[in-house]
């Protein structure tokens, strides 16, 4: 009996402070508080029918006193579900196991079944072959016309070469149906075409806020449903999986701006410029990842194919 | 009934306001830190080690470096750890990821960083800022979960690409075929970063 007279108080206490602070703090919208309101009440009423049933059979003080403070606790719940689900977790060592509940599902799963990848020998490879080709070759290339250009013609030509780009992405977005897109990339051509003086400005976003819509036919084809296929790393080009090489060639053949240039010393030539040019407008980006890697091939794997399938769904 | 009625009700808002502010709360906690990291990156003043160490300090508080990388090995290969291997792996891990951190840092420029609001998955809040440039935009995502002491961050994802998840498949890919020592030899081998913090 003595017990039930702490826990009154307590109960009052508690009551009054929650309406203390919910007088003080703001507003909810009507329709989701009728939902609980109406559930609640039977959880409440169990402390009161226990009072009542104590009033009558003293005996059984023991299991009683039990009731009631279930009822006080279950409010408690109530009132901190938030608080409770965080204080779940061990800051250390304690708990280990229970402490990935709520996190490992967000990732994937460790499983012992491979990650399909037939040309890892040769990917691999491949991984170290153009590691070399950028610190060997491109990068004193682009570190030496970076010292010479300043940055501002660098982003100039970058924005030139974005804007031939053009036909590619109209073509992928009308493809994909996405018919919005397509008609903003169009007015970007041909607004940084004339006001921007053949693409070495971009006025088109910075002043009428028109935004680029990146797409190429791989992404196109990924739209459709076709699975990307093992992951193969291509030479020069870096990491790509099948269905992305096989989509290089709409691109290239017909699309990019360098189908047009018959002569090929010059189609390959502003090719490599253009790469010297965008690779000297982000040295560093590439050694700082490769310092992150643990293993770099399946760093690089995972990357691209996880950046693609994100570009598809946009 | 009545009165248990309107308290019920007064319970619902309490807890509803109080989801609210944890979003507003963690939303400006990422504004705070990343204002103190924008500025002391802009301060030309200070030498490069106290800049690293005043970073590093600034981010403690709110960057969960251990959970990192308790996570990154997974329930899978985590807890089957000796204590030491655990304790050797995690300074291991955190050391990457702070000096990962600063040299990411320290390609920041003049890129301007913008906030979404803040927003709830379950019971972790996740805030995106987007670091917008002069042609380009960087997504990073802060995931924050409710520790002992206050929101923390234990995950970063930068252009959807989460951080956690990359170290989780390159662990698994080492451990599938070796031990952890393997891994250890090949996280002290590849960990061979310049920039250094006085520790």
């Amino acid at each position: 009996m003595k017990r039930t007279f702490v826990i009154i108080p307590i109960f009052l206490l508690l009551i009054i402070s929650v309406v203390f602070f919910g007088c003080s703090q703001s507003t909810t919208t009507p329709e989701q508080t009728t939902p609980e309101a109406v559930n609640q009440p039977e959880e409440i009423n169990q402390p009161d029918k226990s009072a009542d049933t104590k009033n009558q059979n003293q005996s059984s003080d023991k299991q009683e006193d039990q009731k009631p403070a279930k009822g006080l606790s279950t409010e408690n719940n109530n009132a901190t579900e938030d608080e409770e689900g965080a204080s779940e977790e061990g800051d250390e060592d304690a708990e280990e196991e229970d402490d990935f509940g709520e996190f490992e599902d967000e990732y994937e799963e460790m499983s012992d079944k491979e990650v399909f990848d037939p040309l890892s020998g040769y990917n691999r490879a491949m991984t170290t072959f153009n590691d070399k080709m950028y610190f060997w070759v491109l990068k004193p290339v682009a570190s030496g016309y970076k010292w010479v250009v300043p940055q501002a013609p660098r982003l100039g030509i970058r924005r030139f070469f974005t804007n031939l780009f053009y036909p590619v992405r109209f073509v992928n977005n009308v493809l994909q149906l996405k018919f919005k897109n397509a008609g903003e990339e169009t007015l970007r051509f041909m607004t940084n075409s004339t006001i921007g003086i053949l693409g070495f400005w971009d006025p088109a976003k910075a002043w009428f806020g028109l935004e680029a819509h990146p797409e190429d036919f791989g992404q196109t084809l990924g739209y459709y449903g076709v699975g990307a296929g093992p992951h193969i790393v291509l030479p020069v080009l870096g990491p790509s999986n099948l269905r992305d090489t096989l989509a290089l060639a709409p691109d290239t053949l017909y699309l990019e701006p360098y189908a047009y240039v018959d002569d090929y010393k010059l189609r390959y030539g502003t090719w490599a410029f253009e790469k010297v040019n965008s690779t000297s407008l982000r040295i560093g980006e590439y050694e700082s990842i490769k310092k992150d890697a643990v293993d770099f091939y399946i760093f690089m794997r995972d990357g691209y194919e996880k950046i693609r399938e994100n570009d598809i769904k946009e | 009934m009545r009165t248990l009625f309107v308290v019920m009700a007064f319970l619902l808002m309490f807890g509803q306001t109080a989801v609210a502010n944890d979003l507003t709360d963690v939303e400006n906690l990422v504004k705070e830190k990343i204002g103190i990291v924008v500025n002391l990156l802009r301060d030309k003043n200070i030498d490069q080690v106290t800049k690293n160490r005043k970073i590093v300090d600034s981010l403690k508080p709110v960057l969960d470096f251990q959970k990192m990388a308790k996570l990154s090995l997974g329930r899978r290969y985590w807890p089957k750890l000796s204590k030491s291997k655990k304790k050797e792996f995690s300074n291991l891990f955190i050391d990457r990821m702070q000096e990962s951190f600063l040299e990411k840092l320290g390609l920041y420029t003049d890129e301007e960083i913008v906030f979404d609001k803040a927003t709830r998955k379950k019971k972790k809040i996740y805030v995106m800022a987007n670091l917008v440039g002069k042609d380009s935009k960087i997504q990073m995502l802060f995931k924050f979960y409710k520790s002992k002491k206050g929101w923390k961050a234990y995950d970063v994802e930068i252009m959807k690409i989460s951080i956690v998840q990359t170290y989780r498949s390159q662990f698994h890919g080492v451990l599938k075929k070796g031990n952890i020592d393997d891994l250890l030899a090949k996280m002290r081998k590849t960990g061979q970063f310049k920039l250094k913090t006085e520790k």
